[in-house]
């Protein structure tokens, strides 16, 4: 809440001769910053409003395209929809909780939801919140055919069911399907408001929706703000909703988008800015060093995402064999890794992230074991190791983490026992189409949530799902593990029962730590840091990562 | 003059239709999917979602086809919809440009102002501790990592020393003015707010600064070196041995020959400053056409690269034709070669 004024220091230094000081070299590095401070000196700015209570947030744009629910599904993004928008439920942890929807039940087959909405609820306009709003958000939602489309893919309908009711039917079983629905994509925004501005939840939402562009610089939701104005590259600036259900905090929120780390650790020091975003783990373990005297402090947020080493089945050479994976999996030293991300991750026991249900215990993860890594060697017929092709996204930052990093100490790690990682360093989206094309031999990869929920991984990575057959050609039909790992998947997702899903998904997940063709390495933590002059306990969730209605602030 | 003028605008076609062609042939040549680059995880895995946005920029069109669409949409003022953005490209430049408009004026401008009397000091103290000092910081200016120096003076000047303002274009306290031009410092004024502008400015300052050790540094020896061919000059003696002060005759005689060949330089300095600064812009946080520029090339975003380079091509060939006609006003030989060609 400072507004740093700059306090007109500075300026050309009297004692020195003006010979001397052109001779010394000093004008040409003190002339702007003095300017800098003589103008401001000179003109304080007016303020928008005074005494108006602001919170900053500095962010890196990233991949930040539009906030219109019915389009967005960036990580980047979740924070400031999170402000903006409610969905039927939120999220507590992993779990989900009430929301627009007070309460809900489920049929015993799994397949029908009835939630139950709060009557009293109201969009940012004063206008009451009805059903037919969310079921109008969420068909434009899917038949936008956007990025987040897929979320609602198995829904087969969702039908008004009382006059503060909805009902939801699904295709098939869905386990997580409470999971899927704090997703900020699926937001409730006033279907009147977006179709007046070019929304359409018609079939041919795909070519016919133009809403996006009115729904970038305003918001018809019922979070706690609303959009003030967004000026790309700059700053989104929101500002506090008259109607909102919730307790008051800011009259103001500022995001200011800032993509140097550093820049932002500066911010945050200096009290222009509240919350920095992205910081690396370098910085925030110098935030942590500079301690309570810099009246900051650092937010740890497991990101749910898993850094992992992939190896495709259909490569040429020794790296598409399971004994090389096994012999790089115990190669790897993952203690050391710590060394790398420092407080940008975290141990993992498997695929899941130790956060969510059914999550293989850390102790049970994958450990250095150089005997067993060359016994796997020798098994393989290679005794003193082999080469393959390793490839990774020079620009990756694993969610804080830079990739070329972790891919230098799986180098080193490997050497050890005489595996060779010739590393090919490619552009982010290089990677990604040789990756999500099976073009690559082997990569380090990051798998991001997409909801917070375990089959959001295990199926993913399981023989014949969505990663490991399209990427590393790895199929039910592969290996008699395989097709023992695929059974147990199956036999958890058909499980509408919780109990019964546990030992299936973590028997699992001990044979993929055996057999699949993958290494975890770690889980992605963000941390975030804030200013303890203002902000008592930083919420975070699983999806927003840091939400300002549950913060407690000074 | 205003037939040479208009025979350079209309060379201007096919020229940008050779950016137009050379651009799409580069991008397309990358073996990167921008769709599959572009979007999300889950996504890539959902044909249909893939295949909507592959129909949604024409990518499931053959590449005659989607680049005489791409130029035909041109023609009729339509620079496309960014892959990577979802935006109409022209939407997005005009969003980026003004930002990078204003710092690399401003730029340009304290170059300028700095650095012709600057080369001038230093030839005219040839072999002094001036030159020396002139010279050694303007060699400093130009072979120092800018990224490095952007670093050092906002951990000095902005965090230690709290002198120089936050980085962004503005006060998060303050309204950006009404758009007029985008140009914050004009636009604050149009609207008569001086203490807007005033704060755009002292925004500036830093980045602006760290950009101009490049230009001031390149322009400054430059200055210094014609300056000397200029010195020695026999109309320089003429004027002095009529009793001219020698305050008027660098003044009168020697600065103007002198800056002559800096004109085309600082033209050429201003071109690059224009093409994105990419790592300023990003220490900075400034909003400026370097980071979309980053941004477009590295998800093959094809409008956008070629919006972009179409854009900063046509602003380098005009502010290039400006120097050749300032070139002309201030070379009477100049003049008279052009009165040449047309005769």
């Amino acid at each position: 809440m400072s507004n740093t004024r700059r306090n007109g220091q500075g300026g050309l230094p009297g004692a020195l001769s003006r010979r001397r000081f052109i001779e010394s070299g000093a004008a040409l590095a003190t002339l702007p910053p003095a300017l800098a401070a003589a103008m401001g000196a000179a003109m304080p700015a007016p303020a928008r409003a005074a005494g108006i209570k602001a919170l900053i947030i500095a962010q890196q744009p990233g991949s930040l395209r539009t906030v219109d629910p019915g389009r967005a599904s960036e990580v980047d993004g979740a924070a400031i929809q999170h402000a903006l928008y409610d969905s039927l439920l939120s999220l507590n942890g992993a779990d989900p909780a009430p929301a627009y929807a007070s309460k809900w039940t489920i049929s015993p087959d799994g397949l029908t939801y009835v939630f139950d909405l709060h009557p009293d609820w109201k969009f940012n306009d004063g206008t009451p919140v009805t059903p037919e709003d969310y079921i109008f958000s969420c068909n434009r939602q899917r038949n936008n055919k956007a990025d987040a489309s897929w979320l609602l893919g198995n829904v087969a309908s969702m039908t008004k069911s009382g006059p503060n009711q909805i009902t939801v039917t699904l295709k098939s079983l869905d386990v997580d399907f409470l999971k899927l629905v704090p997703n900020p994509s699926l937001s409730v925004t006033k279907a009147a408001t977006v179709r007046e501005h070019g929304g359409t939840d018609a079939a041919d939402a795909a070519t016919k929706d133009t809403a996006t562009t009115w729904l970038d610089q305003h918001s018809v939701g019922t979070g706690p703000f609303m959009i003030d104005h967004w000026d790309r590259g700059s700053e989104m600036v929101l500002r506090a909703n008259p109607y909102y259900w919730g307790p008051k905090t800011f009259d103001t929120v500022v995001f200011r988008f800032v993509q140097d780390p550093t820049t932002q650790r500066d911010l945050l020091l200096r009290g222009d800015a509240h919350i920095a975003v992205n910081l690396t783990p370098d910085l925030a373990a110098d935030l942590q060093k500079r301690g309570p005297a810099s009246k900051t402090a650092v937010a740890t947020v497991p990101a749910l995402g898993i850094a992992y080493l992939g190896f495709n089945l259909k490569a040429a050479g020794p790296i598409s064999k399971p004994k090389a994976w096994e012999a790089i999996r115990y190669a790897v030293d993952y203690e050391g890794l710590k060394n790398i991300y420092l407080g940008g991750g975290q141990p993992t026991g498997s695929i899941v992230p130790p956060q969510l249900p059914n999550a293989l215990p850390v102790a049970e993860g994958m450990k250095q074991d150089i005997a067993k890594a060359k016994a796997a060697l020798a098994e393989l017929g290679m005794p003193n190791g082999f080469t393959f092709k390793l490839t990774y996204g020079a620009d990756q930052i694993i969610q804080n983490v830079p990739a070329s990093d972790v891919v230098q100490k799986v180098k080193e790690d490997l050497a050890a026992v005489g595996i060779t990682a010739e590393l090919i360093g490619e552009p982010l989206t290089q990677e990604l189409t040789d990756y999500r094309g099976a073009k690559a031999d082997a990569v380090l990869h990051l798998w991001a949530v997409d909801f917070p929920g375990w089959t959001d991984f295990l199926p993913v990575y399981a023989p014949g799902g969505h990663v490991a057959l399209a990427r590393q050609n790895w199929a039910v039909d592969s290996s008699p593990e395989a097709k023992e790992i695929a059974a147990l998947v199956a036999k958890a997702v058909a499980s509408v029962d919780p109990k019964a899903q546990i030992e299936p998904a973590l028997q699992a997940q001990r044979l993929i730590n055996q057999h699949g063709p993958y290494a975890w390495l770690f889980e992605t933590n963000y941390q975030l840091g804030y200013r303890t002059d203002v902000i008592k306990t930083l919420s975070v969730d699983l999806l927003s990562f840091f939400n300002i209605p549950t913060s407690e602030f000074v | 003059m205003t037939r040479y003028i208009v025979r350079r605008l209309l060379l201007l076609i096919p020229v940008l239709l050779g950016m137009t062609l050379i651009s799409f042939a580069v991008t397309k040549a990358i073996p990167t999917d921008p769709i599959i680059a572009s979007i999300s995880q889950e996504a890539s895995n959902h044909p249909e979602i893939v295949a909507a946005y592959r129909k949604a920029w024409g990518l499931d069109q053959p590449l005659p086809v989607q680049y005489f669409t791409y130029v035909w949409n041109l023609l009729h003022g339509n620079m496309g919809v960014s892959i990577y953005t979802h935006r109409a490209v022209v939407d997005d430049l005009l969003d980026y440009l003004p930002a990078t408009v204003e710092l690399a004026t401003v730029t340009i401008v304290f170059s300028v102002v700095l650095s012709i009397p600057l080369g001038i000091l230093a030839a005219m103290r040839r072999g002094g501790m001036i030159d020396f000092v002139v010279r050694m910081l303007t060699l400093a200016g130009v072979a120092m990592p800018i990224f490095w120096l952007a670093l050092v003076l906002l951990n000095i000047f902005y965090l230690r020393l709290g002198w120089a303002p936050a980085p962004g274009r503005l006060d998060y306290a303050l309204q950006p003015p009404p758009t007029v031009t985008r140009l914050y410092i004009v636009d604050s004024l149009i609207a008569g707010d001086p203490a807007t502008a005033w704060n755009a400015l002292s925004h500036l300052a830093l980045p602006a600064f760290v950009l101009a050790t490049w230009s001031v540094g390149l322009l400054t020896r430059m200055t210094r070196a014609s300056m000397l061919s200029v010195l020695p000059q026999d109309f320089l003696r003429a004027a002095r041995s009529k009793g001219a002060s020698e305050f008027y005759v660098i003044r009168r005689h020697a600065a103007p020959n002198a800056t002559i060949p800096v004109v085309t330089v600082i033209g050429l300095a201003y071109g690059d400053l224009l093409s994105g600064a990419l790592l300023v812009e990003t220490i900075f946080g400034w909003p400026g056409i370097g980071r979309y520029a980053f941004n477009a090339a590295v998800h093959v975003d094809f409008p956008a690269i070629i919006g972009v380079a179409l854009t900063v091509g046509f602003i380098y060939t005009i502010v290039n034709l400006a120097v050749d006609v300032v070139y002309a006003l201030l070379d009477p030989r100049v003049r008279a070669s052009l009165t040449a060609v047309r005769a």
